[in-house]
């Protein structure tokens, strides 16, 4: 069963899931610098079985961004 | 700090936030230098690509830092870089013009985005370009030809000469230089600078930044950059150790590596700094660092 991706992302950054919401990303994240954003986007790669492009990756500023590019991803 | 300087910032936090720390923190390294120096770049890319320049370079920046966190991450999984041959980067990375596109703003971004490669700047400008004695430099693998156009830019009784094998460099580095306003004084030509014929007079210095690392044979260049020069000539040299990126070839682990290979090829190693990014992942086996030697050929 995959994960939930708030509580995947909580688990990248170290931080409580509790304090994210589905607009939570690097601009209002303190923990989420780039190499946590490859943190991230590694563990989501992972946990849904895709593979992000550069492009994608970067496209990604929100959890709900995330689970959008995922579920894209995935079909 | 500056409006062309503002804009760029601007643009990063709007566009790629999860950027923003880390080029905040880079700029509080130096901030009179990057604010000095990153201004004048970005003036001059400006000049070579026109008024989308600035979200051209902010985009180079952000796909460029992106790849290499990634391949850091390859890197540490593996314990190897992932290619090994001149020949399989030319072919995924530098015949590649799309990625290409973005590489060189991202490698010129960083210049003044990531905190290491502002020291690097620093010791360039303090201990490498104010030394110099007027004469003729050379600049290898030049690309968007910033490292050598700051020095000539600086140093009104250089001329520079440039020799890259990537014919892209030819429409990047001349508009950069006449962006500088020195574009009488430099000249760029598109060839392998290990087979560099300097003329019946050699060089009075060289610069060569990061270029080591992406060649099968390092040592074997060094030794023909020394052929390159006069005697007493000073090169700057830089390259990075343990750190991912898709076309690094040559993996240096060690400080001594450089050095040997470059007292080995003819030169005397005057100066050696080193420097780390100020963000690191955590538990990690190599951390990616920059090397930069001041060389003075015997």
């Amino acid at each position: 069963m995959n994960p939930d991706i708030t509580t995947l992302v909580a688990s990248a950054l170290d931080i409580s899931p509790d304090t994210l919401s589905p607009d939570s990303g690097p601009a209002n994240v303190p923990e989420w610098d780039s190499l946590a954003h490859v943190t991230v986007i590694t563990a989501a790669e992972k946990a849904y079985g895709v593979e992000l492009t550069v492009k994608e990756m970067l496209s990604v500023q929100s959890i709900a961004k995330l689970r959008q590019v995922v579920e894209a991803k995935r079909g | 700090m500056n409006p062309l300087q503002k804009q760029f910032y601007q643009l990063l936090r709007e566009s790629y936030p999860m950027m923003w720390r880390g080029v905040e923190e880079a700029r509080l390294v130096a901030p009179e230098l990057v604010d000095r120096h990153f201004e004048r770049c970005l003036g001059w890319a400006t000049h070579a690509i026109g008024p989308g320049a600035l979200q051209k370079v902010a985009d180079g920046y952000a796909f460029f830092t992106m790849e290499v966190n990634r391949a850091q991450r390859a890197y540490e999984a593996a314990g190897k870089y992932e290619l090994s041959s001149f020949a399989e980067a030319n072919r995924q990375v530098y015949q590649n013009s799309e990625y290409m596109a973005q590489y060189y703003w991202g490698v010129f971004a960083i210049l003044f985005c990531w905190s290491h490669y502002v020291e690097l700047m620093e010791f360039y400008l303090a201990r490498f370009v104010r030394q110099l004695p007027s004469g003729r430099l050379l600049e290898v693998a030049p690309g968007h030809g910033a490292w050598g156009i700051i020095a000539v830019s600086d140093r009104p009784d250089l001329t520079l000469e440039g020799w890259d094998i990537s014919p892209a460099s030819l429409t990047i580095a001349p508009l950069m230089a006449a962006g500088a306003g020195v574009a009488e004084r430099c000249q760029y030509r598109v060839g392998d600078a290990t087979h560099a014929e300097p003329g019946r007079d050699g060089f009075d210095a060289a610069v060569c930044s990061f270029m080591l690392e992406h060649l099968e044979q390092p040592g074997a260049f060094l030794a023909q950059l020394a052929g390159s020069l006069n005697p007493g000539a000073r090169a700057f040299v830089t390259l990075a150790l343990t750190a991912g990126q898709r076309d690094h070839i040559y993996e240096f682990k060690r400080e001594s590596e450089a050095i040997l290979m470059a007292e080995t090829g003819g030169f005397d190693v005057l100066e050696s700094r080193m420097a780390q990014p100020l963000r690191l992942a955590s538990n990690v086996r190599y951390i990616p660092r920059v090397q930069a030697l001041i060389l003075r050929k015997r």
